[in-house]
């Protein structure tokens, strides 16, 4: 025994090898934790996504409601303007050019939101909406026509995956009319 | 005496690895607090915004 520990260089080798395996658990635990805060950041940038998502769609809405009852709200009072002739007539007629405005308004919104949801898009969110949430019939280009089913469409649910996490999200609008929307994220 | 700097050599061998392994675990969790903090502000900032709509 005596003779084996004093033989020059006996730990040479198998120390050698033991180095040699630290580093490289050293370099696989560096690589094991970069591949990490890579999947934390995309899980981060996702749930942000879906927030931003969250908060353009209830603009959406709350524009688009707003607009509903200023139109609403026109059509009363245009009834009403017509039984005063005179100033009641000519606001009844202005009150048509009014509503276009009011109109182009919504289908503003509409744009502004498709837009939102395809730089979102272009800027890796995963993006599980329609871009196209206008009631107009998309395809048909350079025409307005509304898209029945597009407007009854009152619920919308997607998975939402992350490299950590997967959830179901759904948007529920209480009414079609009412445009007001419940989300469940579960 | 030589038994003693070998020891001294394994030491410092292993110390430098350990070292190492330490920095890596220090900008591990360094980066990881900078992502969090990140992620609460653009979370409050959004529900900032949302409070307004």
């Amino acid at each position: 025994m005596n003779n084996l520990l004093n033989n020059r260089g006996f730990l040479e080798a198998p120390g050698f090898v033991l180095l040699l395996l630290m580093a490289i658990m050293i370099g696989v635990q560096a690589v094991v934790w970069q591949k990490r805060l890579q999947d934390t950041r995309a899980h981060h940038k996702q749930v942000l996504c879906l927030k931003k998502t969250i908060l353009q769609t209830n603009q959406l809405i709350a524009r688009v409601n707003s607009v509903n009852r200023m139109l609403s709200a026109g059509k009363v009072s245009q009834g009403i303007a017509l039984f005063f002739p005179g100033t009641g007539w000519l606001l009844a007629l202005n009150w048509e050019k009014a509503k276009k405005i009011l109109m182009g308004l919504q289908e503003a919104a509409f744009l502004n939101y498709e837009k939102n949801a395809i730089q979102q898009r272009l800027s890796g969110c995963q993006f599980h909406l329609e871009p196209t949430l206008s009631p107009y019939k998309h395809k048909l280009f350079f025409s307005r026509k509304l898209d029945v089913a597009q407007l009854r469409k009152n619920k919308l649910s997607w998975r939402q995956v992350t490299p950590l996490m997967s959830f179901n999200v759904s948007m529920n609008l209480i009414s079609p009319l009412e445009r007001q929307a419940t989300w469940r994220i579960e | 005496m030589s038994q003693i700097l070998f020891f001294a050599l394994w030491v410092s061998a292993f110390s430098s690895l350990l070292a190492t392994q330490h920095f890596i675990h220090q900008k591990h969790v360094e980066a990881m607090k900078d992502d969090i903090t990140r992620f609460e502000t653009e979370w409050k900032k959004l529900e900032s915004i949302n409070a307004k709509v």
